[in-house]
């Protein structure tokens, strides 16, 4: 059982990624049961309430914690819809590049030679342009909306994902193993699926993570760019940009979703800096020698 | 029982082999010696089909009557991994890192060998395991492949091979990644298993005296081509060819230590050998053959049947 709980103390690491685990936590708890912690609905205005600042400064109103915006919504029910919307967009952009990332890039690891090139190029192609002006043409094709803005923010996201699979199976499939499962008998899509891939998630799963605060990001930018999520919808991009108008008169209206957004993102991040640690195969060896 | 004449194999515009002759009979080994690129391996991979993408291996190669450079896929899969096994050189990466032992061996015995019921592959896989000197295969059962060490791992994939009960098993230089006293208990344990299932053997190896010890033949390959082959026994007391002289020769050994005295210097083939790309008209080891004549390096030597059952490509030997 002792290497069993070394493993979870390990897989939990330091204090900072207890803390950032814990802000998700607290994040994803805010976004499954909004309609219940948050006070009011997010489009609801409050006439007169109109601009009202948060608990920490003078003339708050105790019915609005955070204060409210312009037309009177309350602020903290916004910011906790708008998790929702992030976490659910991030998680959408998450699978979607995962899902055409994990299948042209093991496409193009097992197959090799013409197929491969032919996708690597198109990648190679894709990561040539920022990928915000990639993201930009995108929704610029498809029409401004959520769905649009997370499909983009999944086209950007592909080519890391193509990548990284094709070189984890081209590893894999070097390996006696791969060999082996031919020797007995096992067919292409089998040893790609059964046998590879299995053996290629820890990376694909790092990659993940960090996709995961990269999705949420970019399209929170498009939704500040007016690509994304439209008013009055909450979304957090969106609300930046909505109140990007009074960073002057009312700075914690921008403040308060940027904040958002920078927690966790970073959040994302540090999980996934630290996945990747615990993943490491080298590490792996060391401890179960 | 198989036959290899003349097969060579292109890749890339290289030939790694250049002309390959092997003839194993049932129940007998044939160890396969030479340098490493000398096409050892290779040739075990054209008897399994597991070739390279763009290597094509033709000439004539034949199992049990049949022709296998000419097998379709789907034919080669009936023979590969049923009639003829294979175990690698690195135990420790030719099995699957995520799946546990006995998931591995249960999948040999469900895909090859037909086995539905669960139970009865349970105590197949477990007898298996024993039959290959596992202790407590029960527990090793559970165990994934990174749990177990070197010499276990080899144990593991050598039960796998057998799992299909396969009438040729092909072992890929098996024991290289092994230290030494492991090696010698894999090396036993093949000897062991080849005489009670009466399965043919051949072995890949560059370690001669491993050869030596496990094998009824020995087959020699030089930049691929084998040069020479015959009964272990004859080729180490009475080599024919050229090089196969010349490499027993440069073997250390205590006789040669105590008849130079203090400084004991080890015999060595000048030259190199000739790259996979190079052209090459007559006999490849013309170049740094002691005894070459102008034959040598204008025709290919054909193979004279020396003594009984040993065979050797060179212009010295026949008439």
């Amino acid at each position: 059982m002792k290497p069993m709980l070394s493993k979870i103390r390990r897989s939990l690491g330091g204090p900072l990624i207890i803390l950032a685990m814990s802000l998700l936590g607290v994040t994803a708890v805010f976004a499954i049961f909004a309609p219940i912690i948050a006070p009011y609905d997010p489009a609801q205005t409050f006439e007169g309430a109109y601009s009202l600042p948060p608990f920490f400064s003078d003339g708050w109103d105790p019915r609005f914690l955070l204060g409210t915006d312009d037309v009177g919504r309350d602020l903290f029910s916004r910011l906790i819809y708008g998790a929702r919307i992030s976490l659910l967009a991030g998680f959408a952009v998450t699978v979607l590049s995962l899902v055409v990332g994990v299948v042209l890039g093991a496409l193009a690891g097992w197959k090799g030679g013409l197929i491969e090139a032919a996708v690597l190029r198109l990648m190679d192609t894709m990561m040539a342009l920022p990928s915000i002006l990639l993201a930009i043409v995108v929704v610029t094709i498809l029409g401004p909306s959520l769905v649009n803005a997370v499909i983009a923010a999944a086209v950007t996201a592909v080519p890391g994902v193509v990548r990284l699979v094709r070189a984890t199976i081209r590893e894999e499939k070097s390996k006696p193993y791969s060999l082996s499962a031919k020797l007995y008998g096992a067919g292409g899509l089998r040893i790609v699926t059964v046998e590879l891939l299995p053996n290629s998630l820890a990376p694909i799963f790092v990659q993940g993570t960090m996709g995961f605060g990269e999705g949420i990001l970019n399209v929170a930018a498009l939704g500040f760019l007016g690509l994304g999520a439209r008013p009055p919808m909450a979304e957090w991009g969106t609300m930046l940009a909505d109140s990007r108008a009074y960073v002057e008169s009312q700075p914690w209206l921008v403040t308060a979703p940027g904040l958002c957004i920078l927690i966790v993102i970073l959040s994302f991040n540090l999980l996934g800096d630290h996945l990747r640690d615990v993943f490491d195969p080298k590490l792996k060896t060391r401890e179960e020698a | 029982m198989l036959e290899l004449r003349g097969v060579y194999l292109e890749i890339h515009g290289a030939r790694p082999l250049r002309e390959i002759d092997l003839v194993l009979d049932k129940g007998k080994s044939l160890g396969v010696v030479g340098e490493s690129g000398s096409g050892k391996s290779l040739t075990a991979l054209s008897i399994m089909g597991l070739l390279p993408n763009g290597a094509v291996a033709r000439g004539h190669a034949s199992w049990k009557g049949r022709d296998l450079l000419s097998l379709t896929e789907d034919q080669y899969r009936a023979i590969r991994g049923r009639e003829i096994a294979m175990i690698f050189q690195d135990p420790m990466s030719s099995l699957n890192p995520s799946f546990t032992v006995g998931f591995q061996i249960e999948e040999v015995l469900k895909i090859k060998m037909g086995m539905r019921d669960a139970k009865a592959r349970l105590a197949r896989g477990l007898s298996l395991l024993k039959e290959v000197g596992i202790p407590a295969p029960e527990e090793r059962w559970a165990a994934y492949p990174h749990q177990l060490s070197g010499g276990m791992s080899q144990r593991v994939s050598i039960a796998m091979a057998l799992a299909s009960e396969p009438e040729l098993l092909i072992a890929d230089e098996p024991t290289t990644a092994l230290d030494v006293t492991v090696q010698a208990q894999i090396l036993e344990l093949l000897r062991r298993l080849i005489r009670e299932r009466h399965m043919s053997m051949i072995f890949v190896t560059h370690d001669l005296a491993v050869a030596a010890k496990v094998c009824d033949d020995i087959a020699v390959f030089y930049a691929g081509v084998a040069v020479e082959q015959g009964p272990a026994a004859a080729v180490f007391a009475d080599p024919r060819h050229p090089y196969t002289q010349a490499l027993l020769r440069a073997r250390p050994s205590k006789i040669q230590t105590a008849l130079e005295g203090r400084r004991p210097r080890l015999a060595a083939i000048p030259g190199s050998v000739p790259r996979s790309t190079e052209q090459i008209a007559g006999c490849v080891f013309a170049s740094r053959c002691e005894k070459v004549m102008e034959s040598c390096r204008t025709q290919k030597p054909p193979l004279n049947e020396v003594a009984k059952h040993q065979k050797t490509r060179c212009w010295l030997e026949g008439d």
